[in-house]
């Protein structure tokens, strides 16, 4: 489904990622860990088209993403987090949720204005999947809450399901669980299981080894912009230099 | 040729007195960090006090320019200190619409005092007399000294930003405020004076182009205009950048003036400056690692 | 708390997003200040006989479709652009030129004034876009300036400094019918105008398109992420709000009957910002009461156009540096001290 060839990015002569090379399958959830400053987020934001790669290629169902915009990419299927949590804080969770949902149906311009029925019967669905969702991460009762109001654990959920809405392909979850209270992460790695066990794909970054093992199926590992290791949680705990580069040698 | 030459001698003229004012304004935006859509009103206000101290009161010119550049930094720095002062750390278009509230202000106000008719200052007849210089153009002893006057004035500002205590505590401020707060260096103190300085160029500026330029109150807002197509050309903040494209446009809008209308020569500097943003979005000297979009990520 | 990138002008409270029949079929009591507006204002000819204060009410209309237009990009989608009164005067100029070229009806010169203000937006927008914020600033003002400089000189187009005169005032054979007069016709017809696009700017940020328009504004790259194309969303803001702007240029050439080059005056722009930034941006009946305050007082009053721009430049200033989200914000603040000083007291 995700295939990653080579992809090479620096910034100002500091090579944050070299020669990047894994794949996602359907169905997978796959963990991307590694110390700090590894390259982990910034080979998310090349995935979703936030960074352009220096070299190689990224390709999502077939297609070459490596070039396209955030938002292209996000309407081939391909939806995001962000580690710090970023929701429209002015709109309520529900709206955050249907703004997800804005380009994913096909409409047009008339019918964006003057919601035709064909428009109107996309609203519905769009609302009862969002209800759905607020109803899984559990926030049926602040759904006319605007999204700045409600608490950091809360946002991280709502963010998950705004990720979720569109029924992407493949999600990418940059640290769900970082900064979030024990009682949440639970939550989250609950619902991760759940989507999961569905048949939803993810890519997760993570830095909680605990949870990675927990969900993971396989785990790649990033240490200074390289690839140092991939295999299953436990191959993976097992390996030498992954230990070296978490340990520091 | 000779037609050809004196564009030339007249764009230089003009790139002089963009280079005093673009330059102040590039200084207000990289060390005190505002957004001044008043700057071009500074200069207005400048012409006239050099029209009440040098036409009026009769002052020797020397002299009636050195008040008039004294009486814009004072007044640049009250300004600053009473209103503008409150706008650091705003957002941008916040500063944008109270630095045109200001501008307005100035303009009308000096209307009431002035009258909206335009003033013209004739400076003294020996600085009338025409050069000839090789090619053919005309000189006067006037472009000279505009040319000197901004050479000078130049070569002094960057000794002031170079060598000065306080001059080295504005460019450090300008690279990183919260750095000098920590390290104890007055920063609000070293705004005003970067603010003062900039208005005591706006002064110097009007002076020297007053008895080419009638002074009106509504000309401030060209003028400001015409400094933020430099300043943004040069890359905002960059008084390096100011200076270079301040010589770009005003040989750009000199020529196209001579050459193709005379009706457009504002209409040149806009297009120069919207091509230029197309390639490179930070402009010529601007911050290569600073993102252009409207929000970075 | 939470960290976005704040970029635009100031925010506005949360809203609603509706489609038309909800729009129209409100709650009770929310749809009783609307109706009640309405009222006052289809009553106002009746009481008000003097055509100088039926005037002040028409100028004042317009200026509440010029704001409303002029919000859908700056309030909306966040990008401040200095060239709405180019849209305006393009809108006017078409008009003038085609009455007296090839003396088209009021319908046509009305849709090639919009078309001929969209189409001068997207030659703008397309470069401009491609800047951001400051940036976008200037190069709009300088679109702005050099529209100014074509009416000033391109004397075969638009006669110059000469202005263009020769448009007949705006009047209705059905309005006549009822014995109005000119100026009470006149002022129906812009009430008719200035409800519409208060309709369809009601709508349209309700929609989903509105909804876009918010997140892009807060955003970016948030929602970017969720799919959406954020040139894509503002360009269309600040199209529509050019057409607005076009259609009640058509209609204000008639009005005043001639058109002349300070028609693109930057003025207009500063006019507008105050009415939109103390009237509160991204906003609406704060929008429009500004509209109404900021044009028919100072004309009321009669005061002279410079002491009015010192009130408007000191109020600009002020405004700006006191009150950081406008009058609904301000409002706002002052609702929810005196809400908890309540709560307070009860406790």
């Amino acid at each position: 489904m995700l295939e990653i060839h080579g992809v090479s990015k620096s910034f100002a002569g500091v090579h944050a990622l070299e020669s990047i090379e894994f794949t996602v399958s359907e169905g997978q959830l796959v963990s991307m860990i590694g110390p700090n400053g590894s390259g982990k987020t910034t080979l998310f934001n090349c995935i979703s088209g936030f960074l352009r790669p220096d070299a190689g290629k990224i390709v999502f169902q077939g297609k070459q993403i490596g070039a396209r915009a955030p938002f292209e990419i996000a309407q081939l299927g391909l939806s995001r987090t962000f580690q710090s949590v970023r929701l429209f804080a002015k709109l309520s969770a529900l709206e955050n949720l249907l703004v997800s949902m804005q380009q994913h149906q096909d409409d047009s311009i008339l019918g964006r204005f003057f919601h035709t029925p064909a428009i109107r019967r996309h609203e519905a669905t769009a609302t009862a999947r969002a209800l759905e969702l607020l109803e899984r991460v559990k926030l049926t009762a602040h759904q006319a809450k605007p999204a700045g109001e409600l608490s950091y654990g809360q946002r991280k959920l709502l963010s998950i399901a705004a990720a979720l809405m569109p029924h992407p392909k493949l999600v990418l979850l940059d640290e769900p669980t970082s900064a979030v209270n024990p009682v949440a992460i639970l939550a989250i790695r609950d619902l991760l299981r759940e989507i999961h066990a569905e048949g939803q794909t993810i890519l997760l970054v993570e830095h909680n080894m605990e949870f990675v093992m927990e969900l993971s199926e396989r785990v790649v590992v990033l240490d200074a912009g390289r690839k140092i290791a991939e295999g299953s949680p436990r191959q993976v705990r097992e390996d030498k230099r992954v230990m070296e580069a978490y340990l520091g040698s | 040729m000779t037609f050809f030459a004196s564009e030339i001698v007249n764009g230089l003229v003009l790139a002089s007195f963009f280079a005093l004012v673009a330059g102040g304004l590039a200084l207000i935006f990289g060390v005190v960090g505002i957004v001044n859509f008043a700057h071009g009103d500074f200069v207005m206000i400048a012409g006239y006090f050099f029209y009440e101290l040098y036409v009026h009161l009769q002052l020797p010119y020397l002299i009636a320019i050195l008040l008039t550049v004294l009486g814009t930094a004072v007044f640049g720095g009250s300004i600053y200190w009473l209103a503008l002062r409150h706008l650091v750390e705003r957002a941008w278009y916040a500063q944008l619409l109270a630095t045109l509230g200001l501008s307005i202000l100035f303009e009308n106000i000096a209307q009431q005092i002035w009258s909206p008719n335009a003033l013209s200052v004739a400076t003294p007849s020996t600085l009338q007399v025409a050069i000839h210089i090789g090619v053919g153009a005309n000189v006067t002893v006037q472009d000279v000294y505009v040319f000197i006057g901004t050479a000078v004035c130049l070569i002094c500002l960057w000794l002031i930003i170079t060598k000065w205590r306080w001059g080295k505590a504005m460019r450090a401020v300008a690279q990183n405020r919260e750095a000098c707060v920590v390290s104890g260096i007055n920063v609000k103190l070293v705004a005003l004076l970067a603010f003062a300085l900039s208005t005591a160029l706006c002064g110097l500026a009007a002076c020297l182009v007053l008895p080419m330029q009638d002074v009106f109150p509504t000309v401030g807002l060209s003028f400001t205009t015409q400094a933020f197509v430099v300043v943004i050309l040069g890359g905002m903040g960059s008084v390096r950048g100011a200076v270079v494209a301040a010589v770009i446009v005003g040989l750009v809008e000199a020529l196209a003036a001579g050459y193709i209308s005379s009706g457009y020569t504002d209409a040149f500097g806009y297009a120069i400056m919207i091509l230029i943003l197309l390639v490179r979005p930070t402009g010529l000297f601007g911050d290569r690692v600073q993102r252009s979009g409207w929000s970075s990520l | 708390m939470t960290d976005h990138v704040h970029h635009g002008p100031p925010n506005h409270p949360p809203s609603r997003f509706r489609s038309l029949s909800e729009v129209l079929a409100p709650p009770a009591a929310r749809s009783m200040l609307p109706l009640f507006v309405l009222v006052v204002a289809v009553l106002v000819p009746f009481g008000v006989k003097d055509a100088f204060t039926l005037g002040i009410l028409t100028d004042s209309l317009i200026y509440v479709v010029l704001a409303l237009s002029y919000d859908l990009s700056v309030g909306r989608v966040g990008a401040l652009s200095l060239a709405h009164p180019a849209f305006f005067g393009t809108g006017a100029y078409a008009a003038a030129i085609i009455v007296q070229r090839y003396g088209l009806p009021l319908g046509l010169q009305v849709l090639i004034a919009i078309s001929a203000s969209i189409v001068l937006a997207v030659v703008i927008g397309i470069p401009a876009f491609r800047l951001s914020h400051l940036t976008f600033g200037m190069a709009t003002l300088g679109f702005a300036l050099i529209a100014e400089l074509i009416a000033q000189n391109e004397i075969g187009l638009t006669n110059g400094p000469l202005c263009m005169a020769g448009l007949s005032p705006l009047s209705s054979g059905w309005l006549s019918s009822f014995g109005f007069d000119q100026n009470v016709q006149q002022y129906y017809i812009f009430l008719v105008i200035a409800v519409a696009v208060a309709v369809f700017f009601w709508v349209l940020v309700r929609s989903r398109i509105g909804r876009a328009y918010v997140a892009v504004r807060e955003d970016e790259p948030m929602a970017m992420a969720a799919g959406i194309n954020p040139t894509r969303y503002r360009m269309s803001a600040f199209v529509i709000g050019a057409g607005l702007a076009g259609l009640i240029g058509a209609f204000y050439a008639h009005y005043l009957s001639v058109v002349c080059p300070t028609k693109l005056d930057i003025s207009y722009t500063v006019n507008l910002l105050v009415i939109l930034f103390l009237g509160g941006t991204g906003g609406f009946w704060g929008i429009i009461a500004a509209a109404f305050v900021f044009t028919a007082i100072p004309e009321a009053l009669q005061v002279a156009p410079n002491i009015r721009l010192i009130v408007y430049g000191a109020a600009l200033l002020v405004g700006v540096t006191a009150l950081p989200e406008g009058f609904e914000g301000a409002t706002r603040t002052v609702r929810r001290r005196l809400a908890r000083y309540a709560r307070g007291n009860r406790a």
